[in-house]
């Protein structure tokens, strides 16, 4: 530590520094100027020169101090921190530290604590943790300065669908590119409807970064495309090339915002990437393109290692590939589509695997779902024009409870004149508390939604609805004083019981996953509970319900292949099938049978149905009609069957039986629910 | 490296474009970027390389290289402004200035568009695409690429106007 001594002449005065603190100055370098005393009637202009190279740690005199021989005017310290590394170099001082490194080993790392990567872009420019933590305050400042908040996005899935597929070219909004020279795969990418609005109002509110598991090349061109000014993002683009793991986004939080995390909000479609974290606002995922789901789907990446399995076959089941019915129906369609239906277009039809003789018998009982499915492709885009507006609604929200709760912490602060060391205000209190107010106050009963086998607080249902702010109640009686009734299907003891009292909605799973979807208490008359009803008994994997504290079974029931896209929820024919082949085994004649087979069933689909439920009847005959395991076996079997002619239909690559086993095992899991409520039903 | 079929009537012109497009353009540790070759001075005998048929041939040549060193002053374009400093390109060489080594009276701006670096009463800003004078305080050499570190302080540096 040496110091900055000035030398004269006496009399001058203090001008201004040319330096400031933290800098580092070479020897002979100019450091202040002063305003020497006037000798000549003309002022004459004095330097500060550096002595010696060093860094400067303090200033000690402003600017109009007058200054006498022998003053300190600030402090040296010859030794660099090398705070600042780029490439290994000290931004600082210039130092090459591999070249130290060499004469003096150990050297180096024991003089820089540079680890922190602070720019996105750039993960060879480090700067010290102390470094780090200044610039995040000054960041934080600045923040609340302007009454911002930090929103990390996703890019695919989230505000874009991104697929390799052939896609023509004349299709409305999609942009087309090749990252990689002329050779490279053709990427085509569609923006989610209103993404251009969305960024515009929400950048009001929030600074806006990127933070994808796509490569650098492919994030930035994206960026692009939603953002060609680059006034969103600017440079503030993550991507996989820096990402310090590839299996979670949350490595990287500590790097970027060093003052902590408590300001940062994140939207992704996936929550398991960030660990579940209590700031994400998880979306509904985007899904323009049917056959392709997150190109940049991180590998393996919940510490579930099923799920990264399930992961890679997401795409398939949410896009049932129909080799050659869609052929036979789309023509059909064709008049009924509007403009934006067509953009919605086919997968490109795969090759087909499949023996002509089975393929016509095939033909006959699928003719009709992927019709069904096309139809609901229109009913998605519509939901996916307006998710958005949802989305901007739930982040304005948050920033607003946000900064009311901010002021109203530095009201009371002022009143009592009292600082308090931990009084940052963390988003991750207030994310969740603003979500809990959605559904305050409402009192919630289940129906026929939570498997009898899994205890309610376990159930995915239960953690949504209490993650929303409602009561759960496990019981009808008259002082629970119930609000909303969540059935899945009509003629269940609750449900009966419920009808007799007043002024109790009694609604459908999908009202509960809606609210959770769009962070809202949504009309209840959207969503009744009748005859006609289509249900959806598994949460959508966009709805999230849980903490850290997950078990396994929420993370089954994630992933549930059928779910990243609820619409098309494929097992949905099947469940209905389900239930009328438990009616039929039973051959019971209460309400339930009535109502699922009044359902209007396709004529496909039924007979399809039929040839299930004579194989199934017979199998059962053959194990023993009475048995309870044989009957579950069976049911077992016919649902392997089911599911092998879904993979057959659906997917022509490998990995098909995996899938199908996968299935299964969801559908015995959903078997088995159905039975056991039909058991209690029994019993009542 | 030369492939028998160019072996005929225009074998040294051949040799000459080869060098040109292999070399112009690349970056070496020892010499630099190498801008242009002006003259070939010489085109040695050539090599046969056994069981290939190709020629190596060894040439001397005088090029245009640019070897950045420390201490040099030079103009760089700015490319990236960030909150730990200023990136920028001279020519085929990148550039980092620390937020240290810019003058204390700039400090960073996030909120305009483009971020830039300004002074109090803004008659000075630095943003993205500007051209400004800096002094090289250190150089990374790498086996096929430089890398320099710069600074603003210091007299007659900053903005190119």
């Amino acid at each position: 530590m040496s110091q900055v001594v000035f030398k004269g002449p006496a009399g001058a005065t203090f001008q201004a520094w040319k330096v400031r603190s933290g800098t580092w100055v070479a020897k002979g370098q100019i450091l202040a100027l002063t305003q020497e005393p006037v000798v000549d009637g003309t002022p004459t202009m004095g330097k500060v020169r550096a002595e010696q190279a060093g860094k400067i740690s303090e200033l000690c005199v402003k600017s109009g101090h007058e200054l006498t021989i022998g003053l300190v005017l600030a402090q040296l310290s010859s030794d660099c921190p090398h705070a600042t590394l780029m490439k290994d170099m000290c931004a600082d001082c210039g130092a090459d530290l591999r070249l130290l490194e060499e004469s003096e080993p150990g050297h180096a790392q024991n003089k820089s604590q540079a680890a922190v990567a602070m720019v996105h872009s750039i993960p060879e420019l480090k700067v010290s943790s102390k470094e780090a933590e200044s610039l995040g305050q000054e960041d934080e400042a600045r923040l609340l300065k302007h009454r911002k908040l930090v929103l990390l996005v996703d890019l695919d899935q989230t505000l874009i669908h991104t697929t390799y597929e052939t896609i023509p070219k004349n299709v409305k909004d999609v942009y087309h590119f090749q990252l990689y020279g002329p050779r490279s795969p053709l990427h085509h990418t569609r923006l989610r409807p209103g993404t251009q609005k969305f960024l515009e109002n929400i950048s009001q509110l929030f600074e806006l970064h990127i933070c994808t598991f796509g490569a650098r090349l492919y994030a930035h061109t994206i960026a692009g495309f939603i953002d060609p000014k680059s006034k969103y993002f600017s440079h503030r683009i993550l991507s996989r090339d820096e990402c310090f793991d590839n299996r979670s986004k949350t490595a990287n939080l500590s790097s970027l915002f060093p003052c902590g995390d408590h300001m940062v909000c994140i939207i992704d479609d996936r929550e398991d990437v960030w660990n579940f974290a209590s700031n994400l606002v998880q979306v509904k995922p985007y899904v323009f393109f049917k056959s392709t789901g997150d190109i940049n789907a991180p590998p393996g990446a919940a510490p579930n290692p099923k799920e990264g399995s399930t992961e890679a076959k997401k795409p398939k089941p949410a896009a049932p590939t129909p080799p050659n019915e869609s052929e036979v129906v789309k023509p059909k369609e064709d008049t009924s589509m509007d403009e934006t239906s067509s953009t919605a277009m086919k997968p490109e039809t795969k090759g087909d695997v499949k023996e002509e003789g089975e393929l016509d018998k095939d033909k006959k009982d699928e003719v009709d779902p992927p019709k069904e499915k096309t139809e609901e492709e229109l009913v998605e885009m519509d939901d996916n024009d307006d998710y958005l507006v949802y989305l901007e609604d739930i982040l304005s929200t948050i920033h607003k409870a946000y900064y009311d709760m901010y002021d109203q912490r530095n009201a009371k602060k002022e009143e009592q004149t009292k600082t308090d060391p931990k009084g940052k205000l963390n988003l991750k209190f207030v994310i969740p508390y603003v979500k809990r107010k959605i559904l305050q106050g409402t009192n919630i009963l289940f129906s026929g939604v939570v498997p009898t086998h899994i205890p309610l607080q376990k159930s995915k249902a239960y953690r949504i609805a209490r993650t929303l702010g409602a009561n759960v109640l496990d019981t009808v009686t008259p002082e629970s004083n119930i609000t909303h009734l969540i059935a899945a299907r009509i003629g269940t003891a609750k449900v009966n019981d419920v009808r007799k009292m007043k002024g109790v909605h009694i609604v459908t799973p999908d009202w509960l996953w809606c609210c959770a979807e769009r962070w809202e208490k949504v009309d209840e008359r959207m969503f009744p509970l009748n005859k006609a009803s289509q249900v959806t008994l598994k949460p959508p994997v966009h709805c999230s319900g849980g903490g850290p504290d997950q078990d396994l079974d929420a993370l089954e029931s994630e992933n549930l292949p059928e779910i990243s896209n609820p619409f098309l929820a494929m097992s949905k024919n099947d469940l209905q099938g389900m239930d009328d082949e438990v009616n039929d085994v039973l051959s019971e004649d209460n309400d339930d049978s009535s109502s699922s087979e009044s359902e209007p069933t396709p004529d496909g689909d039924d007979d399809s149905k039929l040839g299930g439920e004579i194989q199934y009847d017979s199998e059962n005959e053959e194990v023993g009609m009475h048995c309870d395991d044989g009957r579950r076996s069976g049911k077992k079997r016919k649902h392997a069957d089911v599911d092998d002619d879904d993979g057959d239909e659906g997917s022509t690559s490998s990995g098909e039986s995996d899938e199908a086993s996968n299935d299964e095992d969801e559908l015995q899991g959903m078997a088995n629910e159905l039975e056991k409520e039909f058991f209690d039903q029994e019993e009542d | 490296m030369l492939h028998p079929r160019y072996f005929g009537p225009q074998l040294l012109e051949t040799v000459k474009t080869k060098l040109f497009t292999e070399v112009e353009g690349t970056c070496t540790g020892k010499y630099g970027f190498v801008i242009a070759v002006t003259t070939v001075d010489a085109i040695g005998a050539g090599l046969i390389q056994p069981g290939q048929g190709f020629v190596v041939y060894p040439i001397k040549y005088k090029a245009i290289v640019f070897r950045p060193f420390k201490g040099e002053v030079l103009d760089a374009v700015v490319t990236q402004v960030n909150k730990v400093g200023l990136f920028t390109e001279i020519g085929p060489l990148s550039c980092f200035i620390s937020r240290h080594s810019i003058p204390a009276d700039m400090s960073f701006d996030p909120n305009s568009n483009p971020p830039c670096y300004k002074t109090q009463d803004e008659d000075m800003v630095i943003q993205q695409d500007d051209e400004i004078r800096l002094k090289i305080v250190g150089t990374r050499v790498d086996a096929s690429d430089i890398f320099a570190i710069g600074t603003l302080m210091d007299d007659y540096l900053g903005l190119v106007s």
